[in-house]
């Protein structure tokens, strides 16, 4: 599944202050985070608590093609209790807001370990872009 | 935005590229598109002759000094951009450029202006202050296969 992300305004916010300069500190470390039913920040999204989750850290690289950021390794949660997931986002690690999110129909996912299940988000899969119109 | 603008934007917002130090402001006889660079978009602007020297792009800095933020989530320019006399006719300008050189480089976007003039010699060419506008309201997600 490719998770498609959306900007939050609060990103988009940090992207015009940085693009220009007017932020003396540019986001430059972030957390990829569960949620158990979305991650839209508009609607108080709920981190994970389950046994074995922690956030992840995310960087990205960047498509010269097709013109869109995507995370640059696999967010890897296959360790954790089993859990309802309804969402992705990365967060501002300096202050903890999502940048970007991406929610879908919630998911039951099976306890990770020897046995399989958790979580991954495979490198290139959460990305997003704006339009260049 | 530009192809090249959409991605360098990106690379800014995600520390993969550094924030720029200056900008540089072109006029444009006509519209730039997507994958105009600052190397064709020297056929769109005013000319530079021997015998007419006058028309350059114009630096702008980056930071608090150079762009107001407004409460509305968009930035522009600080303080008038001021071109010059054209020593010549430098034609219909209904465009600009953000660009990131003084010559040939790289465009981050374009902008059409809401009162476009054909210029002459005589008055001074100035871009007003808060005239520049950037606006975050294209974000898009994307979808890669």
């Amino acid at each position: 599944m490719i998770l498609a992300a959306h900007w939050s305004p609060y990103a988009i916010l940090q992207a015009w202050k940085a693009a220009t300069g007017r932020s003396p500190v540019v986001p430059t470390t972030f957390k990829a985070r569960l949620y158990s039913d979305t991650a839209d920040p508009a609607s108080s999204p709920v981190e994970l608590t389950v046994g074995g989750y922690v956030a992840r850290t995310a960087t990205f690289t960047l498509n010269d093609t097709a013109h869109t950021a995507a995370n640059a390794t696999d967010w890897d949660w296959t360790g954790i209790a089993a859990a309802t997931v309804g969402g992705v986002a990365v967060t501002d690690d300096g202050t903890g807001q999502i940048m970007w999110y991406s929610s879908f129909t919630p998911i039951a996912t099976a306890a990770g370990g020897g046995g399989g299940g958790g979580v991954i988000v495979p490198a290139g899969y959460f990305n997003f872009s704006l339009s260049a119109s | 935005m530009t192809q090249w603008g959409v991605t360098r934007f990106l690379g800014i917002i995600t520390g993969i590229y550094p924030v720029p130090s200056h900008f540089y402001v072109a006029l444009c006889n006509t519209q730039p598109g997507q994958t105009t660079n600052g190397t064709s978009l020297s056929l769109i602007e005013p000319p530079v002759t021997a015998a007419s020297t006058a028309y350059a792009r114009q630096v702008m800095g980056s930071g608090g000094g150079a762009w107001a933020l407004s409460d509305s989530g968009y930035v522009s320019n600080v303080d008038d951009i001021d071109f010059g006399s054209p020593d010549t006719n430098w034609g219909y300008t209904p465009y600009y450029a953000l660009c990131d050189a003084l010559i040939n480089g790289n465009v981050y976007g374009f902008g059409e202006f809401s009162n476009p003039l054909t210029l002459a010699p005589g008055p001074i060419v100035k871009l007003p202050a808060a005239t520049m506008t950037l606006r975050g309201i294209a974000l898009q997600p994307s979808i890669v296969s």
